[in-house]
């Protein structure tokens, strides 16, 4: 799930750069304030764990086998902020001496496997942490932060002009379900001896005040990062949604000019607009979405 | 087993940043940026023809070949090492060419060749700790600069123990099942938190914080400016060629 550098669109990757940047500066300034000093080369130790750790081969019979990845493990032992550290200096590492990704493409790579595979794989260990359903809890983490970087990452191929027929596609989501599900049975199989030799390792409050709020959180991300691939995949059906709620008609004028100078590198400019039309309204769904969860746990806990 | 094809190339890659040459002289930073303009530039390089895309690939193999020259480095071998990406690239550049469009199948596959060849050639002219040096000058948070760097001292630590884990296992009759493959890593990871314990108790006895200084100082020199402005002429040079019909 290493994008390549020559993959990308230049709007694409740059604009993930320019959103990574923030996103792991802030991460930075959060695990800052809350660690001590004893914790960096605790993550950094961490790191080099878990670039070892995927060299394990996990054998799921059948003559296959499937490595950790590592993101969900890192998550619930470090916390979120840490754990968005030190997945980034993992993938920058790899991006400048193992060429497992490109450099241009490290902004995609961060936001995906960093950031969004590490909240994914947060959010619903947190919110089982407490409860009997422990493991589910890290097995979803695992399940979930994978599933959302192969979406992720599929999008941003796909808005790129790189183009997957269906079956293709088909393809490539069924072998990231696959290891999605051994992503999540691994980390739990691996939490679960770790809880086993010393219980203080995994990290999450005893009891999560808002765990409604943490679960809608993961569907939310979960659903907007495959819709994010649906509408790179399919624009036409999100362009009629957009067209009956009077979205497409802003967005192309807004999105057609500062991109029409890449048409050589993109299919066209007008499926660009489709395309970004479809977006704009997945992301006010998903802003409804987090807005509606904060809403109900609000009154729960007001209640 | 372990893969230790991995730890060789790093090998090679780590005494090749230890010699001396022009571009090894140069600022990190200036060298990072260079680097960064040429991937831009193959990123904008056009592909509408056979032809432009020769006419770009020629140009950039020009450019990294006289990097390489400036840097005394193999350049065959530095252009071979960008073939690393071919297995995700090669997948795709099939897909496309099934899909009908082999302009953008020859597309892919070398503009992702190129940019890795540039960036193993950036990494086999920098020591890793001068170009991460250089990045915490250019307002990279020091937190991340700092982990980047312990993952990189302790990978080569836990890779051996790793090996060591395994040979142990082997030698008395291991099977391969999940289960132990479970407790390979949960065992890693405890032994892993300790030794970064170790490592917090060391710095400690030193009286000192988790930075890693370097023996001389960065400073941008005339000739840095230099290499910048010739990354900038590389880079148009790219774009115009790879636009030829």
């Amino acid at each position: 799930m290493h994008i390549p550098d020559g993959f990308l669109a230049p709007p694409v990757w740059g604009g993930l750069c320019a959103l990574a940047a923030p996103s792991v500066l802030l991460a930075a300034r959060r695990s800052r304030s809350s660690l001590d000093e004893s914790q960096i080369p605790m993550m950094g130790v961490l790191g080099a764990f878990v670039f070892a750790a995927q060299m394990v081969n996990f054998p799921v019979g059948a003559g296959t086998s499937g490595h950790l990845l590592g993101g969900a493990l890192l998550a619930a032992t470090l916390g979120p902020a840490p754990a968005i550290i030190v997945m980034t200096a993992i993938l920058s590492l790899q991006a400048l001496i193992f060429q497992d990704g490109g450099l241009l493409a490290l902004g995609a790579n961060v936001f995906n496997m960093a950031i969004a595979g590490t909240l994914a794989a947060y959010w619903p260990w947190r919110a089982l942490a407490g409860t009997r359903f422990r493991k589910l809890g890290l097995f979803a983490g695992g399940f979930c932060s994978v599933l959302v970087c192969a979406f992720l990452c599929l999008a941003e191929l796909t808005v790129s002009g790189v183009r997957f027929g269906p079956a293709a596609l088909g393809l490539a989501l069924g072998v990231f379900f696959i290891n999605a599900i051994l992503e999540g049975a691994i980390t739990a199989a691996v939490a679960g001896s770790l809880e086993a030799m010393r219980p203080g390792w995994l990290k999450a409050p005893a009891a999560e005040a808002r765990p409604v709020l943490m679960l809608l959180l993961t569907v939310s991300v979960v659903l907007a990062s495959a819709g994010l691939l649906f509408a790179c995949a399919r624009p036409d059906g999100l362009e009629r949604l957009a067209g009956m709620t009077g979205l497409a008609e802003h967005e192309r004028a807004l999105f057609a000019a500062p991109l029409a100078g890449y048409q050589f590198s993109l299919p066209g400019a007008a499926w660009i607009g489709k395309a970004a039309a479809g977006l704009t309204g997945l992301a006010l769904a998903a802003a409804a979405c987090v807005g509606l969860a904060r809403w109900f746990s609000r009154r729960r806990s007001a209640a | 087993m372990v893969n230790h094809g991995a730890l060789s190339s790093i090998r090679t890659l780590e005494d090749w940043s230890r010699s001396n040459s022009w571009l090894h002289r140069r600022d990190p930073r200036a060298k990072l940026l260079a680097t960064l303009f040429l991937l831009t530039a193959l990123a904008l390089m056009p592909a509408r023809s056979f032809g432009g895309i020769g006419a770009g690939v020629a140009a950039a193999v020009a450019v990294l070949a006289v990097a390489c020259v400036a840097a005394r480095l193999p350049v065959l071998s530095i252009l071979a090492r960008g073939w690393v990406v071919l297995p995700f690239t090669g997948l795709f550049a099939l897909l496309a060419w099934v899909e009908g469009s082999p302009l953008r199948a020859v597309s892919l596959l070398t503009k992702s060749w190129l940019s890795a060849a540039a960036v193993v050639l950036l990494m086999a002219a920098t020591p890793l700790e001068r170009l991460f040096a250089g990045l915490e000058r250019m307002g990279v948070p020091p937190l991340l600069v700092s982990v980047v760097q312990f993952v990189w001292r302790y990978l080569h630590v836990a890779f051996a123990q790793l090996g060591r884990m395994q040979i142990a296992r082997a030698a008395r009759g291991g099977e391969h099942r999940f289960v132990f493959a479970t407790s390979t890593v949960a065992v890693l990871f405890a032994s892993s938190a300790a030794r970064a314990e170790r490592v917090h108790w060391a710095l400690l006895a030193r009286g000192g914080e988790a930075h890693f200084p370097v023996l001389d100082a960065l400073k941008m020199h005339w000739r840095d400016y230099v290499l910048l402005g010739l990354a900038v002429l590389a880079a148009a040079l790219l774009v115009v060629s790879g636009g030829l019909r």
